[in-house]
Parts: C-alpha cells; sequence; structure tokens
C-alpha cells in the first residue's frame, strides 16, 4: 500500500457538524448538526452547493443512517425524536416523525442488512428496535448500565452489537430480546473523580466480518480529557481480544471514527486538545501508519465516497478553542463550524488520467 | 490576639452601626483565641446568636460548571447543546435535564443567572472570586471561609471555624486567610480521612501526654519570643483544632449506608455527607470540593455524568438541612470561579466564561425561590444587572447578619472594607 491523500475542498455549514455520509450514489454529502438538522451537500455542483436542510428535529442529530437500498435516511436527535425521509427530495418533509422514541439523546442508528428494521441507542442505556416502514417500536433492549453510544449490524449475520460509555460491548439475540455475549473494551474507560471519561468512540467489523474493532482512548485524566487513542481489535468468533493498537500519543487523544478502505486497509481519525487531528491509514501488519494527514483540527468522522478513493472527513475550525469573548467586528459572539475535508488520493502527474 | 480585631484609633465607634468590628472589642478572646465573637458581644446580639448561630456550606465547584448544562439552559439555540430543559418546582423556570431532583427544591434556592465577573483564567480567577474581587489596598483579601471564621468565630461548637472537605490531600490550609492570619486559614479533611496523627498512641499515657504537652508549650514560647506572634498563634490553633478533634472522632464513622445512597456513592456525595455531619456538630464554616469540571474537552459527556452525581449530593444536603430545621440558620452557596462559554469548541469542549453564568444559594437570609438575573436567548451576555462577586460577598454577609457596608476589618492599624466598596448587597436575594 503506497497511498498519499490530499485535501481538495472543503464544504462548510455555518453550524457545527458531527459526522458526513456520502449517498449511495455519491452525489450528496449529508450530515448530522448541532442545530437540530441534517445537512445536505451537492457535490455534483461547483462549490459543494448546500441544499435545503432536512429539518423537524428539536437539537444535535448525531445519529442517523441511510437505507441500505434506497434513498431514505433514519435520523435521531437529542432530545429523542426519530424521523424518516427521502433524502433526494427538494423540500424534504418526513414520512414519519416519533416524538419520545428515546428518553433523551440518541446516539447512534443502525439499519438492518435488509432495511426493514433499524436499531437506535442512548443516554437512557437502552437499545431499541424500530420498524423502518412505520417506526412502530419492536423492541426495548436493557443490559448496559451506562449511556450507550453506538449500535452496529454484522455484515454478514444481522447480527447487533451495542456499545457502551464504560466500554462494553454486547451482542443481543433479537429473537431471545437478551444479550447473548460481550467483548471487553473497558480499556477505553476511565472513572476520574465524578467523571466517566471514554467509553466506546467508533465501532466497525472487517470486510469478512471475522474481526470486531474499537475505537476510543486509553484516559489519564477527566475534565480536559486526554488520552492515548487505541484501536481494540477482537476475534468476531471467539470475543478474544487480538488487537491493541496505540495510534498517537496523550495530545491524540480520541480514535474518532474507523472505516477500511475498499483496498483492505484500515482508516482511523482522531481528535485531540488543543485542536489536534488526524487522519491515517493503518495496515495492521505494519508498526507505522502508512499514511498520516496530521494538520486537521479535531476529526470528528469519515467516510468513503462509492468511487472507493474519494474521502470526507469531518473537522473543525482551528483556533476555535479559547477561554473568553471572541467577537466579530460588529462586536457578534463568535460561534463555531465544521469544515468537511474531502480528499482525494495524490497521484503523481504522469498517473493522473 | 488577632491582628485582625484590634481596636484602631481612626475608627471612632458611632461610625458604624452594629459593625461587627465594634462589637469584636478590643481584646483577645483567649490565650489561644479562636478569634470571632468570643465573650466580647453585645449581650442583646449575643443572645440572638445563641438561638441562631448562622454557618456556611460552600459547595466550590473546582474548574467551572457550564451554567448552560446547569442553571441557566438554552435549548434548541445554537449554543444550547444536547440537553432538554425542564419544569423545577418554580412554575415558568427551567433547567438543565440532568438536573431532576434540584428541580424539584428550587422553590428552596435563589439563582442569580446574571453573574458577570471578569477573570478567565484559573490561576486569576479562583483567588479573585473566593477573596470577594477586593480593591487593591496592598494587602492580600481572605477567602470567604476564613472571612467568616475570623468575623463570626467558632460558635459554641468547639470546632475549628473554617473546615473544607475535599478529594485529595488534607492537613491545615493557611493560605485562605490572607492578612488576617494563618490561624484564620482552613482545616482541610482530605477524601473523608481525619487528620493524620490524630489519635494519641496507644503506649502513652495520660501523664506522659500531660509532660510532653508542656514541653511543646515550653518551645513554643521560646519560638514566639523571637518572632511574630502569628505564627505561634497559628500553631497552637493547629495543635488545639487536632485536640478539638480528638474528641470528635464519630464525626469521621461510617456514613450510614442508606445516607451514601442518597447522596451518592461518589467523593463529592462523601464529602457532602462529611460536610452535613460538620454543619450538624457546629462548624462554622464548611467548604465541600469537587474537581474536575474544567471541561475544555468532551463538555458535554462529560457534564452528562458530573451533573447528575452533582444533583444528588447537592439536593440531599439542601433536603436533609431543611428537614433538621437548620437551612433556618445556614447559608448555602454553590458556585465555580467562571461559567463555560457559549461557543462549543473543536474538541466539543466548553472553554471559560467569565462574562455570563450562575451561582445558586440557599439557606438562612437568603429569598426562598428568587430565580433572578437573565442572559441573552444564546446564553451570550447578561441583559439584566450583571452582578458581580463584590455584590455577592455584600449579599452574603447580610445574609449572615453582618452589615457588610459598615463593618471593616483593622489590619495593622488600617481599616478595610470586608466586601468592594463599589458594589452592595443584591436585595432581591436577600429575604
Amino acid at each position: 500500500m503506497n497511498i498519499k491523500y490530499k485535501p481538495i475542498k472543503a464544504p462548510v455549514a455555518d453550524r457545527q457538524l458531527f459526522n458526513a455520509r456520502f449517498s449511495h450514489d455519491g452525489a450528496l454529502l449529508i450530515a448530522g448538526s448541532y442545530q437540530g438538522d441534517l445537512r445536505r451537500f451537492d457535490l455534483t455542483s461547483e462549490e459543494n452547493k448546500e441544499l435545503k436542510s432536512i429539518n423537524g428535529h428539536h437539537a444535535w442529530v448525531q445519529a442517523f443512517d441511510l437505507h441500505p437500498s434506497n434513498h431514505q435516511i433514519i435520523s435521531g436527535d437529542s432530545w429523542g425524536k426519530l424521523q424518516l425521509h427521502d433524502y433526494t427530495q427538494d423540500n424534504p418533509v418526513p414520512i414519519w416523525a416519533l416524538e419520545n422514541a428515546h428518553d433523551g439523546w440518541i446516539r447512534s442508528i443502525a439499519f438492518s442488512k435488509t432495511g426493514d428494521w433499524f436499531a437506535t441507542c442512548g443516554l437512557d442505556q437502552t437499545v431499541r428496535v424500530f420498524n423502518a416502514k412505520n417506526g412502530k417500536e419492536k423492541q426495548v433492549l436493557t443490559g448496559h448500565n451506562a449511556d450507550i453510544y453506538h449500535v452496529l449490524i454484522h455484515p454478514e449475520e444481522d447480527q447487533l452489537l451495542s456499545a457502551d460509555a464504560l466500554g462494553n460491548v454486547i451482542q443481543w439475540d433479537l429473537k431471545k430480546r437478551r444479550a447473548v455475549r460481550s467483548f471487553d473494551a473497558t480499556e477505553t474507560f476511565l472513572s476520574h473523580r465524578l467523571q466517566d471519561v471514554g467509553g466506546v468512540q467508533c465501532l466497525t467489523f472487517s470486510p469478512d466480518g471475522k474481526t470486531l474493532y474499537v475505537g476510543g482512548t486509553r484516559p489519564k485524566n477527566g475534565a480536559t480529557v486526554q488520552g492515548v487513542p487505541i484501536i481494540i481489535g477482537f476475534s468476531w468468533d471467539t470475543t478474544e481480544q487480538t488487537l491493541l493498537r496505540e495510534i498517537g500519543g496523550t495530545a491524540d487523544c480520541y480514535c474518532e471514527d474507523l472505516k477500511f478502505h475498499p483496498d483492505g486497509f484500515l482508516m482511523a481519525v482522531t481528535s485531540g486538545t488543543p485542536g489536534t487531528g488526524k487522519l491515517q491509514f493503518i495496515d495492521l501488519q505494519q508498526d507505522e501508519p502508512s499514511f498520516l494527514l496530521s494538520n486537521l483540527s479535531n476529526c470528528h468522522s469519515l467516510d468513503i465516497h462509492p468511487d472507493g478513493k474519494t474521502i470526507a472527513v469531518t473537522t473543525t475550525v482551528r483556533g476555535s478553542n479559547g477561554n473568553g469573548r471572541k467577537v466579530d467586528a460588529d462586536g457578534n459572539y463568535i460561534g463555531n463550524n465544521s469544515p468537511i475535508q474531502i480528499l482525494v488520493p495524490d497521484l503523481p502527474e504522469s498517473a493522473e488520467p | 490576639m488577632s491582628r485582625s480585631q484590634t481596636n484602631h484609633p481612626l475608627c471612632k465607634p458611632g461610625e458604624h452601626t452594629l459593625s461587627r468590628r465594634q462589637l469584636l472589642g478590643t481584646g483577645a478572646a483567649g490565650a489561644i483565641s479562636w478569634g470571632g465573637l468570643g465573650g466580647l458581644i453585645n449581650p442583646l446580639v449575643a443572645d440572638d446568636m445563641a438561638t441562631r448561630e448562622k454557618q456556611v456550606l460552600f459547595i466550590w465547584i473546582d474548574g467551572g460548571m457550564s451554567q448552560l448544562e446547569s442553571w441557566d439552559p438554552k435549548p434548541n439555540t445554537q449554543f444550547g447543546g444536547p440537553f432538554r430543559s425542564i419544569p423545577t418546582s418554580i412554575p415558568g423556570i427551567h433547567v438543565s435535564e440532568l438536573m431532576p431532583k434540584t428541580s424539584q427544591i428550587m422553590h428552596k434556592l435563589a439563582v442569580d443567572r446574571g453573574v458577570s465577573t471578569f477573570d478567565n483564567s484559573h490561576s486569576a480567577g479562583v483567588p479573585r472570586i473566593n477573596r470577594g474581587d477586593p480593591k487593591d489596598r496592598g494587602v492580600i483579601y481572605p477567602y470567604f471561609g476564613s472571612a467568616v471564621a475570623n468575623l463570626m468565630g467558632p460558635g459554641n461548637s468547639g470546632l475549628p471555624p473554617y473546615v473544607w472537605v475535599k478529594p485529595g490531600s488534607g492537613g491545615f490550609k493557611y493560605q485562605d486567610a490572607g492578612f488576617l492570619g494563618p490561624k484564620y486559614g482552613a482545616l482541610a479533611i482530605g477524601e473523608g480521612e481525619p487528620p493524620p496523627n490524630i489519635l494519641l498512641p496507644n503506649n502513652i499515657d495520660a501523664q506522659q501526654n500531660m509532660e510532653r504537652n508542656a514541653l511543646r508549650t515550653f518551645a513554643n514560647k521560646q519560638y514566639s519570643e523571637s518572632r511574630d506572634t502569628i505564627f505561634s498563634d497559628a500553631q497552637n490553633f493547629v495543635f488545639d483544632t487536632a485536640q478539638a478533634l480528638m474528641q470528635r472522632q464519630t464525626l469521621f464513622d461510617e456514613p450510614d449506608p442508606k445516607d451514601v445512597q442518597r447522596y451518592g456513592d461518589t467523593p463529592l456525595g462523601r464529602d457532602m455527607l462529611i460536610g452535613r455531619k460538620m454543619l450538624e456538630a457546629g462548624v462554622r464554616f464548611v467548604k465541600v470540593n469537587s474537581y474536575g469540571w474544567d471541561t475544555h474537552g468532551d463538555n458535554f459527556n462529560a457534564h452528562a455524568s458530573l451533573m447528575p452525581r452533582f444533583d444528588q449530593a447537592f439536593t440531599a444536603v439542601v433536603e436533609d438541612l431543611d428537614e433538621r430545621g437548620l437551612l433556618d440558620h445556614v447559608l448555602v452557596i454553590a458556585m465555580s470561579e467562571f461559567g463555560r462559554t457559549p461557543r462549543i469548541n473543536g474538541h466539543i469542549g466548553r472553554d471559560h466564561w467569565p462574562e455570563a453564568w450562575s451561582i445558586a444559594m440557599s439557606g438562612t437570609g437568603i429569598k426562598r425561590g428568587a430565580i433572578i438575573g437573565n442572559t441573552n436567548d444564546e446564553g451570550t451576555w447578561v441583559t439584566s444587572e450583571p452582578h458581580d462577586i463584590g455584590h455577592f460577598f455584600h449579599t452574603w454577609f447580610n445574609a449572615l447578619g453582618i452589615d457588610s457596608e459598615h463593618t471593616e476589618y483593622i489590619n495593622d492599624g488600617q481599616p478595610l472594607p470586608i466586601a468592594n466598596d463599589d458594589c452592595s448587597p443584591i436585595r432581591e436575594l436577600l429575604s
């Protein structure tokens, strides 16, 4: 593997964004915002034109997923509301909406392989399963003892996993409505003073489904969290830990997202304090990353385009942290936003078509 | 004799109205004085104090609690964060959903949402806030606990007037006292443990202990003959404090499991419970510390675990004080050195924000249910009359029955106002 990437453009909304995902046809980039909506960018336009947002949420939209085979998007907000939309509509209207689907913050959503159902999780320490057609709740799964950060479906077996703030990952039997087994990622957790620090920040499977990868930090302290970003691998067959990889120093803190590149290597982004952010490609057979881009700021998500080459990384504005008042020339208080870095392979000129 | 309590020829009795300084008189309360009102108090006031010993519970949330995730939520706004607001026991008043228990006792509290102070660094902000941001008069002012210890004395408990319950190390923390002198510092109880070596060793009997003390007294006398007496005063004070605590070991007994359950099995729950015991035992001023609130990164996950633990311990202690009838006599204050920025930084944290934040109070002298002060819709600026820490020092002194505008310290002959003389009490907060 010898791929380098370079940023080419950065769509910017007027608000901060959590994560960005390419649509299945690669024409759109969709991101959940801190403003209670989903932002859409038209990647076929010259300036990555921002389209009308998908509205109706109350607060942060950290959780959404795309239907595996159609144009539907399910999204959940931090007040517990779920909505289903067609994300290709010019003026998206909800197909259905469900207030109080959770008691508060919905952290993650995952469609099943067929798209018939989806799972959610959140601050109320429950995993819930809903019918995608009508939003009817099918199951409520309990067993975590903390805020649940992620749900994930196994790529082959339609098995549901959930991961929490204490570093526990649970596999659920949906027929028996109970936990089947667990994976111990508690190395990502620290109880520091009054604070629960860390937990599972991201989850992904190897393409063959044989290994589960957990991203997080090995926390050193709470408050202004510092810690070494780590990736833990688990055998899907045995739940045994098969990998523990540090992917940065103390200032790099969280491994925020993990995805496999079609070429078979793992991609990771990190977010540290103050403003540290890195993208790296990891060949698990090698000790050092094969590619490291360290001049990004606070990377929070990554996704790969259907073309198998283009990458989107949600970042933030460098220097957006700082104490006290920051005002513009008119004295208005300055907010923050989240440029989405679009990166493409940095090929030698002779290799470009 | 405390230097702060020497009478001063420039300060004539008629100048002040019922000032504590006048009441303190000219003498020391004893060779090893606890300071304060002692036996020199005006008899009328003494009667009053005998039946109404006022005390303070000062809850210090170190690092900066986010006002937006607590007392002054701005849900569904640019800087509002992910959390909902919830109604409280006061119609029309909402707090963050992270404070469900506090929301039910809101009618027992007073909250000022219009706090605006100056320092946005810990190093400057912590001492300035704790000293009441006095004007620069060439002296280091005392923290509020030391001020109360000096102005009000230890009361009748026989216990030290200023106890600081905290995580980490214990011991005697003289630095809080400023110009008042080291003996008005804080006796710190670290990790819920009594000060080390406080019990008499088993192999020393009463006679040996008496001889040991005689030697100690002799050595102290020699030491102080060639030095400023404030040092020997302080040393004697610490010794007396230890002696007093030796008689009160029950203060450190294992807590009732039911209390632990109510206060929370956390460092703050443990310390708040010890704080309540100290107040019940009659300690004049109890400071309870919580560390770890400086959430520059991961502010929202942090507050999601911090706030419920504060909520539980805070509500439990206010409820307990109320049920025991102590809330009529104890001034309760919960505050940080500043709030946190409305702007959410790239590490999903909030930075330091002294411009617009909140302080909560309850108890003696405080008008219950007074929710005052306003910030704008996005929580960026105070839109009501801004209140600096000087206003709060005036308010708290008055809540304790001390006329802050006419009471002065005397430091080596220099009269010094006890609170910033550009500020005044916040009348809307006072009952």
